[in-house]
């Protein structure tokens, strides 16, 4: 498939190239770095994940444009004691919930959505469950 | 006055365990905001303390419905970061047995879709249908509703020439049967009235709410991973993606009903096609200790794996360390990102419309609370 827009072009200066499809982006840059994309084509955002690396937060975007193979993905890191990141929500109405489910499983907060509550927990669960530090059961 | 109205979660036609808190005004809904979680398992949890081979019974149960989609959504993902190419036979009996769910699923959709309309004869008639595919699915994989039949780098079990008879009279069945539905469901003007006009979703809105499988492409949202990242075999096979402009509760509902028809014309296909040749690689990780037990997965090593499901498209990304079990195992459950524009369809409509616009954006809960 003909890839009539290049990625790295409409993320020139906001984030640094990794390979074909991956970029590395500062925090503070998200929401330009998405709206870059969404004015290029790519319309589809399709996932947002939380890693925890137990020294630092990744942040992983997936976004991807109709009729296109491929996924661009977005990756910010954030401090492990300062889990905070501006929502994207104003340019995908269907992020909201992923940053809920996000905030809910893992506590990154993302300032600007309109509705972080917890949305699978109930609202007065204390923990964060995906969180490394929570152990559950035994691995096998 | 507004009333708050309390629907679910255990209400039949909340399709499982959904609660709407619904503000209304007589009839008309001002505001009905989706309660979801009942039944949120843990699921990404679990895979992080479960080797890889293990999880594979869990990934079944992710939607219960079409578990065979998940349970090859997941096998997948961990053959692409094991960097396995499995056999041709392989791909097709997978494409196969995946259509097939697909076409189950579908049924029983429509089945449910009639039921909460108030036509339940259509809803024995799917589950008859749907049964000789149960058989069937018990037969080639093992179980009726949930599997374990593909492994990693391969299948349990190959399909054998009988069961590939089983598979051809049970297609020709449910297309000689098919047209009977219509005449119940599209002769009918109650439900064609409960459904044209309701719930209409723009091609703005499908986009801006991340919607996708049938719900965007009534639509008129031209998505659909068979076309746009064809997996297995789909680029060899020959059918359509359907889309449709209205994107009302009945162009969901014609979306669907064509795709069984695609679905029974590329099983067909596959059947043809299916070659000769092994079923599985010499290193795959059968259940027997020493393959299973020493997967061998790169460090800092990620995958990505989006799959057409039957409800839209499902994904699994991974992350893994170098040890046997993954370290982030992420789902994208298309029923959640449906489910989420739902407070936006609904205010406006009445008490009877929300059933149908909740039974048409078709959610599954085991697949949005994972």
């Amino acid at each position: 498939m003909a890839k009539e827009v290049i990625p790295a072009q409409l993320l020139k200066g906001i984030g640094k190239k990794v390979n074909d499809n991956e970029f590395t982006v500062k925090r503070e840059n998200i929401v330009k770095a998405c709206k870059a994309l969404n004015n290029g084509g790519f319309e589809h955002l399709t996932l947002i994940t939380a890693v925890d690396w137990q020294d630092k937060w990744e942040i992983v975007y997936h976004i991807t444009k109709f009729g296109r193979k491929d996924v661009v993905v977005l990756k910010v890191t954030l401090p492990y004691n300062d889990p905070k990141i501006h929502s994207i929500e104003k340019i995908w109405i269907g992020a909201g919930w992923h940053e809920r489910e996000t905030y809910d499983l893992m506590g990154i907060k993302f300032t600007g959505n309109k509705d972080l509550r917890r949305i699978l927990l109930p609202e007065d669960y204390e923990e964060f469950p995906l969180r490394k530090e929570v152990l559950y059961g035994n691995r096998s | 006055m507004e009333t708050a109205l309390n629907i679910g979660p255990q209400h039949p036609s909340t399709h499982g365990v959904l609660r709407m808190k619904t503000i209304i005004d007589g009839e008309i809904v001002k505001k009905c905001e989706p309660d979801v979680g009942y039944i949120h398992r843990g699921l990404e949890k679990i895979a992080e303390n479960r080797m890889y081979f293990k999880f594979t019974p869990v990934a079944n149960k992710i939607d219960y419905l079409a578990a065979a989609a998940w349970e090859h959504c997941y096998i997948s993902c961990v053959e692409q970061v094991l960097d396995m190419d499995v056999p041709e036979r392989v791909k097709w009996a997978r494409m196969l047995m995946l259509e097939l769910q697909r076409i189950v699923s579908h049924l029983f959709w429509i089945g449910t879709l009639c039921m909460d309309i108030g036509q339940p004869t259509v809803f024995v008639w799917a589950m008859r249908e749907r049964e000789k595919f149960l058989d069937i699915f018990e037969e080639v994989m093992g179980g009726r509703m949930t599997y374990g039949w593909m492994i990693i780098g391969g299948l349990r079990d190959d399909i054998t020439p009988s069961q590939v008879t089983m598979m051809w009279h049970a297609l020709e069945e449910v297309e000689k049967r098919l047209p009977e539905y219509y005449r119940m469901t599209e002769k009918n003007h109650i439900f064609k009235k409960r459904l044209q006009g309701i719930g209409v979703i723009t091609k703005e809105e499908a986009i801006a709410y991340g919607l996708t499988g049938a719900v965007a492409r009534a639509s008129g949202v031209p998505y659909d991973v068979r076309k746009d990242d064809p997996y297995l075999k789909y680029e060899e096979v020959e059918w359509e993606m359907i889309t449709r402009e209205a994107g009302d509760c009945w162009a969901r509902y014609e979306v669907k009903r064509d795709e069984i028809y695609q679905s029974i014309s590329i099983a067909k296909q596959a059947i043809k096609k299916l070659p000769n040749g092994p079923f599985r690689l010499k290193n795959a990780a059968t259940l027997r200790p020493p393959t299973a037990l020493s997967l061998k997965t790169p460090e800092n090593g990620e995958a990505f794996v989006r799959n057409e499901c039957p409800r839209g498209e499902g994904c699994i990304y991974l992350r893994t360390d170098g040890s046997n079990f993954p370290y982030r195992l992420r789902i994208r459950g298309p029923s959640f990102n449906n489910l989420c524009i739902l407070d936006h369809v609904c205010r406006g409509a009445t008490i009877p419309d929300v059933v149908a616009i909740l039974a048409t954006l078709d959610p599954v809960f085991g697949e949005c609370d994972r």
